[in-house]
């Protein structure tokens, strides 16, 4: 019965190797990959963006957090060939083209958010689609979002403070 | 493992019919992808496997939310955020919206489905709950066309829908409210990442507004399916008036619908306490119009306003005599940390390198009777199947530093569940995961001890059955405890002075027994291992913060030289102790050994807590006061689980041993700590080990013992605490602190004695001091180079701690450069000298101590060189921060390497030892590290919920050498002590470990930080560190759960013994506060500890008096 599935899932399916084109920091890639495969693997191991961190690998802490299409995502969980046609973002994406840190990074470096580290990229890039979207501004709904990230070492509270910081660059820059 | 382990096709039908013609054909094997997150999750768990998902994504018009009629229609691909956000559902169910912009995080909420939700019909999920109030419909398509489906009738079980063979769900229809009805819910989460209850209500007025003409009720997230209940609805029908008479008896009535569980949430009973008083709240407060936030009702304080000042008491002016000490200069580990450039182990991928994977036993005690692996060596790409009798020609196979009773792979037995037992090397890690799942072992089981009383009573089955050879560090470890012929690891005795005469002498005695909880240190980064044995050498790159304490495993395990032992770390994610010693380089190095390519062991974090977990403490505490209140007489007796492997145990237990005493003026002292063997995970280090194993049991009895005195617990210990330069223990270190004013300080911070707290409010102290340290034994080596920058080689490992910032601070100051100039290498024995760990808050202050011996050195040599040059006797020259001086000349240190060498790329290389002979470092402990914590929490009176306004401490650290970097560990041990208080703890149900992944074992999270934060730094630069500074990291973690207790009982009144203080203990506190149980019973040295006393008679005679 199972053969007769993979056979009809042919059909109208994925291949068993595909080409994910995607567009990932802003630049276009094609890459080969399993369709079974989590997005985390495709940026990890095959495009060695190492910067996505693997911690808990069941979507509970945040450390794999990357963005597709500007929504934040758990990449351990998040099947690659999701990411055909859309734009992802990592940590290696976040600075800007002439080399200098984003406001983001920037906060957290002033306000010492991190001390491994490894819970920053994930951190960062929750920060950053939190910034951008209608929630900033809403104490709770700051908590709520963040608390999806977990850090082992900071206390978070210098997080909330490169958070805050971040956020005024944000309004800032919005005028 | 990034990977799922087993491939599935990706099906993409463009119709509901083709979709549900592939489910029907696949006959189970094929699954709906929807939005995927719990589908996903489980199948990596390996909990579901499935050959081909049917993305029904590809289907149009699936995911839209609009109206329809009477009711708004919810696509079945309507993500959680999209419902969240969707105009239409705020309005008109405001509950729903907020629900769905609640669920999980917001990765989840942006992937996941309320349809694929309420298909997969997850026990513990709560929008189905919801849906019941509102009658929602479910609209599915199948073979034989579409029906509706009442959300009532479609969750029937646990992971069971109504949904036949091939039906799909199309959309949820959630009808309209009437004009005159309140829905409103709430939901409960506690111990676990997911809900533990929700309870929905909702009631229909009739137009007058005055009765209540038709209601729902449901409860959910607590049984294995949410349930509507009738009775309960009916109960709630009619005068709102008299509503509050009949809540009670239709809360009840909704308890006894459900099928409430007793399960790792809470007791059935706690369940439907929770079920009274959330329907109570929720009625009533729909009735006032209120709108309640789900979840705790906390208010929180504005963020900015606490943010500011959190930051406005970290500010501080430097000290005037350093340049560069002394300043919060960023972290030199920024840039790569923020743009994902800094390596970690996991991240580094060797040419040829292959990956392992390991099968681990499934049973707790057991002989191996056989072990087949033809049928994994036979997966192509499968490159090797490792068993324990493959390493029979290694010259040992076992390590450990204490005691080499560590296995790299089980032997003739396995001695706990979780422990490793094949070892499969392939190609890729996914290959190799499958390879495993083949491999067949047949177990002759044995009985399982699984508690120290259960290990140590007389006649247990012995986990280890011959006596294990000494590791190789046994030095500074208390081996006299080991009984052998007995599963006892440690017996660790502190006595002075006569605890009988002085009990005699006593006029109040105080007991109790109290339980520090089994924990999970859980640091981000799991365990990970890349080793390359080729050509007689090896190579490992770890996540090990004991570099040096394993290559000497290495080489003992292989009988290679250390010189052939290569181990770097590079960048660690978090180590909190949980990386102390060895762990998984030994298996990786065996894989690289019988593969000659380099192997990476990568371990998921359900693998990590199967090798190293903390250690839980069973205390009894006696205290005794005599006729003036002077504290005279401690006694403690103390069973500890130090599980299968004794890995650091045994420190653990001696650390625990010397922090029960506490720093009062004691005249006698009888405390004794017991560990034994069990069949579970290994016990190790974990921060501050020992410390609130000690201070929960003491800090609590001391505001016990305050409150039977009549006396006020602050002006208490002032009154019994150890002032400064005392010898309060007989032949250790005076107390190098004044821990009262440090007391004071504290005190003032939270209020004390000066601020009212509102209702349910309450404060509470709590201390120690604690032997830190560790061994000092260490060295390193600094180059100045021609230029004048500097090179700094040290065996310390960066944590996330920030050494690598804070020691090339110490280079920098002394050799007047700015840290830009600095390079530091760090934790890779190949390069850098030996230290003896990372960890016990050891590496400022003793790594700091040998860089600035190394940094003298240099400038000794640099005096000598500069007589040669200026042809003047070296007596006469000076070395300063910049160069040399004599008289009026001055030299920089780049000229003096030039003239002297005739080239400028030259350098000049310090070297500086410590060590605990014949030196200031003889006297132990280096530090006394004396933290004090104070908190302020609020309680709800009614579900025993609590949260922290205010958390403050004291930082008595000699000197910040980094006070940014200071006092940030003191924030982040604060929070990660926290969790422990709240919630965290490590559950064994029979042989298995129930919650060993990062879904059951829930760490503080952001939501969880108070609205108050403060470290007092105490500067009196009085510490054998650097400059004067002092042990610190570790400290404060040791004393919140005491603090917390202590505020807990001024606010509710409620004593608190057993950690986590998890709501429903603090609830059944209050039950037993309002039932007048006394928790201090006077009932002796108690029967659970006498009957583990036959052990000595196996054990070497202990020589008594501290470590
Ligand atoms: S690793 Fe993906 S959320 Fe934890
Ligand atoms: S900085 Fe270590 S986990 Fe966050």
């Amino acid at each position: 019965m199972a053969e007769q599935a993979a056979e009809s899932a042919e059909a109208g399916g994925l291949p068993e190797k595909i080409t994910i084109q995607m567009t990932v920091n802003g630049r276009p890639v094609a890459v080969e990959a399993d369709p079974w495969e989590a997005l985390s693997h495709t940026l990890r191991t095959r495009l060695g963006l190492t910067g996505t961190k693997i911690s808990c690998d069941v979507q509970a802490c945040g450390a794999c957090t990357v963005l597709v299409d500007g929504l934040p995502r758990s990449s351990c969980t998040y099947l690659a060939y999701e990411a055909q046609g859309r734009e992802v973002l990592t940590v290696e994406g976040l600075e800007t083209a002439d080399g200098s840190l984003s406001p983001v990074q920037q906060a957290f470096i002033d306000q010492s958010g991190y001390q491994c580290g490894y819970c920053t990229p994930g951190m960062l890039l929750a920060t950053h689609a939190l910034i951008t979207s209608e929630d900033a501004d809403d104490d709770d709904a700051v908590i709520e979002h963040m608390s999806g990230n977990l850090c082992r070492c900071t206390g978070y509270v210098p997080i909330v403070a490169a958070v805050l910081q971040a956020r005024k660059a944000a309004a800032a820059s919005r005028g | 493992m990034p990977h799922f382990t087993h491939p599935f096709r990706i099906a993409q039908p463009a119709t509901l019919a083709e979709a549900s013609r592939l489910l029907l054909d696949a006959d189970g094997a094929a699954a709906v992808y929807a939005g995927g997150s719990e589908l996903l999750l489980t199948m990596k768990q390996g909990g579901l496997r499935y050959d081909t998902l049917v993305d029904i994504k590809t289907i149009p018009g699936l995911d839209v939310v609009a109206p329809a009629g009477a009711a708004i229609s919810i696509g079945a691909l309507a993500t959680h955020r999209s419902i969240a956000k969707s105009a239409a559902v705020r309005t008109a169910f405001p509950f729903l919206a907020r629900l769905e912009g609640t669920i999980a995080n917001p990765r989840v909420r942006a992937t996941g489905t309320l349809g694929g939700n309420l298909c997969f019909a997850e026990p513990h999920s709560d929008p189905a709950t919801l849906l019941l109030a509102h009658d929602a419909v479910l609209h599915v398509s199948g073979p034989d066309g579409d029906r509706a489906i009442p959300v009532m009738d479609f969750t029937i079980g646990s992971y069971t829908t109504a949904l036949e063979p091939g039906e799909i769900l199309r959309s949820i229809d959630v009808p309209r409210l009437g004009a005159n009805s309140l829905v409103a819910y709430q939901r409960v989460q506690q111990l676990e990442h997911r809900p533990m209850l929700g309870v929905a209500v909702r009631l229909d007025l009739d137009d007058a507004r005055r009765v209540i003409v038709g209601s729902r009720a449901a409860v959910g997230a607590a049984a294995p399916q949410p349930t509507r209940s009738e009775a309960a609805e009916a109960l709630l029908l009619g005068d709102i008036a008299s509503i509050d008479a009949r809540i009670a008896e239709a809360a009840a009535a909704l308890a006894d619908a459900a099928d409430l569980l007793d399960d790792a949430d809470g007791s059935a009973a706690y369940k439907r306490h929770l079920i009274g008083v959330h329907l109570r709240r929720l009625v009533q407060g729909a009735l006032k119009g209120e709108i309640p936030q789900i979840g705790v009702p906390r208010k929180r304080r504005p963020l900015e306003a606490m943010i500011g000042e959190w930051q406005h008491g970290r500010e501080r002016t430097p000290p005037a005599d350093f340049k560069v000490i002394g300043r919060s200069l960023p972290r030199t580990d920024g840039r790569p940390k923020v743009t994902g450039t800094a390596v970690y182990t996991a991240d580094i991928s060797l040419p040829q390198m292959a990956h392992a994977k390991v099968l681990r036993s499934p049973v707790g005690h057991a002989r191996i009777l056989s072990i087949d692996v033809e049928a994994a060596k036979a997966v192509p790409g499968v490159l090797d199947v490792i068993t324990g009798q493959d390493l029979l020609t290694l010259r040992r196979q076992l390590f450990g530093h204490a005691y080499r009773d560590n296995t790299i792979l089980a032997m003739e037995k396995v001695v706990y569940a979780g422990e490793a037992v094949v070892a499969v090397v392939a190609e890729d890690a996914a290959t190799a995961q499958r390879a495993a799942d083949l491999v067949e072992i047949a177990y002759d089981e044995l009985e399982p001890v699984m508690t120290p009383e259960q290990a140590l009573r007389e006649g247990a089955p012995l986990i280890h059955e011959e006596p294990h050879e000494i590791g190789h560090a046994p030095g500074h470890i208390n081996l006299e405890g080991r009984a052998p012929g007995t599963n006892r690891l440690t017996n660790d005795i502190v006595q002075w002075g006569n605890i009988d005469e002085a009990f005699a002498r006593a006029k109040t005695i105080v007991e109790g027994e109290y339980y520090y909880p089994m924990s999970f240190v859980y640091t981000m980064e799991p365990y990970a291992s890349i080793a390359d044995y080729r050509g007689g050498e090896v190579t490992i790159h770890t996540t090990g913060q004991h570099t040096y304490t394993t290559r000497r495993d290495i080489a003992d395990i292989f009988g290679l030289p250390l010189s052939k032992v290569r181990i770097a770390t590079p960048y660690v994610g978090g180590g909190f102790g949980a990386k102390s010693y060895s762990k998984v380089e030994p298996l990786a190095a065996v894989c690289s050994w019988r593969v000659g390519r380099p192997v990476k062991v990568e371990l998921t974090v359900e693998e990590t807590v199967l090798t190293t977990r903390a250690l839980d403490a069973r205390v009894w505490l006696k205290t005794g006061v005599d006729e003036h209140g002077r504290l005279i007489a401690r006694q403690a007796r103390v069973l500890m689980n130090a599980g299968a492997f004794s890995q650091n145990a045994m420190l653990v237990s001696a650390k625990t041993s010397t922090r029960m005493v506490g720093p009062y003026n004691w005249d006698a002292v009888d405390i004794q700590v017991r560990s034994a063997y069990t069949n579970t995970s290994p016990g190790s280090s974990y921060r501050g080990f020992g410390g609130v194993h000690g201070s929960l049991p003491g800090e609590v009895q001391m505001d016990e013992t305050a409150e039977i005195l009549g006396v006020d617990p602050v002006e208490y210990r002032l009154q019994n605490l150890v002032e400064r330069d005392h010898e309060f223990w007989p032949g250790k270190r005076r107390l190098h602190a004044d821990v009262k004013a440090n007391l004071r300080m504290v005190a003032g911070g939270i209020g004390w004695g000066t601020t009212v707290e509102p209702e349910n409010t309450g404060k509470g102290v709590g201390l120690i001091v604690m032997d830190s340290g560790a061994v000092p034994i260490g060295r390193s080596e600094v180059r100045l180079h021609g230029d004048g920058s500097v090179t700094v080689l040290t065996g310390a490992a960066e944590l996330g701690q920030g050494s690598r910032t804070v020691l090339a601070m110490v280079a920098a100051e002394e050799f007047g450069v700015g840290l830009d100039k600095v390079r530091i290498s760090m934790s890779d024995s190949g390069v850098a000298p030996y230290a003896r760990s990372t960890g016990a808050d050891r590496t400022t202050i003793m790594e700091g101590s040998t860089i600035l011996l190394a940094c003298q050195d240099i400038k000794q040599q640099m005096r000598d060189m500069a007589a040669e040059i200026w042809s003047a006797p070296a007596a006469d020259i000076t070395a300063t921060n910049d160069g040399v001086q004599r008289g009026q000349l001055f030299m920089p240190w780049s000229e003096v390497i030039e003239r002297y060498f005739t080239i400028q790329d030259m350098e000049v290389s310090g070297r500086g030892h410590i060590r605990p002979k014949n030196s200031e470092w003889a006297l132990i402990p280096p530090s006394w590290e004396n933290p004090v914590v104070g908190a302020r929490v609020e309680a709800d009176p009614e579900t025993g919920e609590w949260w922290v306004k205010s958390l403050i401490d004291v930082a008595d650290i000699g000197l910040a050498l980094n006070p940014t970097l200071a006092d940030g560990m003191d924030t982040g041990s604060l929070i990660q002590s926290l969790g422990i208080a709240m919630r965290e703890e490590l559950i064994y149900d029979g042989q298995q470990l129930s919650n060993g992944s990062v879904l059951g074992y829930r760490v503080p999270e952001m939501a969880d930080i108070p609205d108050q934060m403060h470290t007092f730094v105490v500067e009196n630069r009085d510490g054998m560190g650097p400059y004067g500074s002092k042990a610190h990291g570790d400290g404060s973690m040791s004393v919140v759960a005491p603090a917390i207790a202590n505020a807990l009982h001024d606010a509710l009144g409620v004593r608190l013994h057993r950690a986590p203080f998890t709501p429903e203990r603090v609830w059944k506190a209050m039950l037993d506060r309002d039932a007048g149980v006394n928790p201090n019973p006077t009932a002796g040295i108690p029967d659970w500890w006498k009957a583990t006393d036959w052990t000595d008679r196996h054990a070497p005679k202990p020589s008594g008096k501290g470590h």
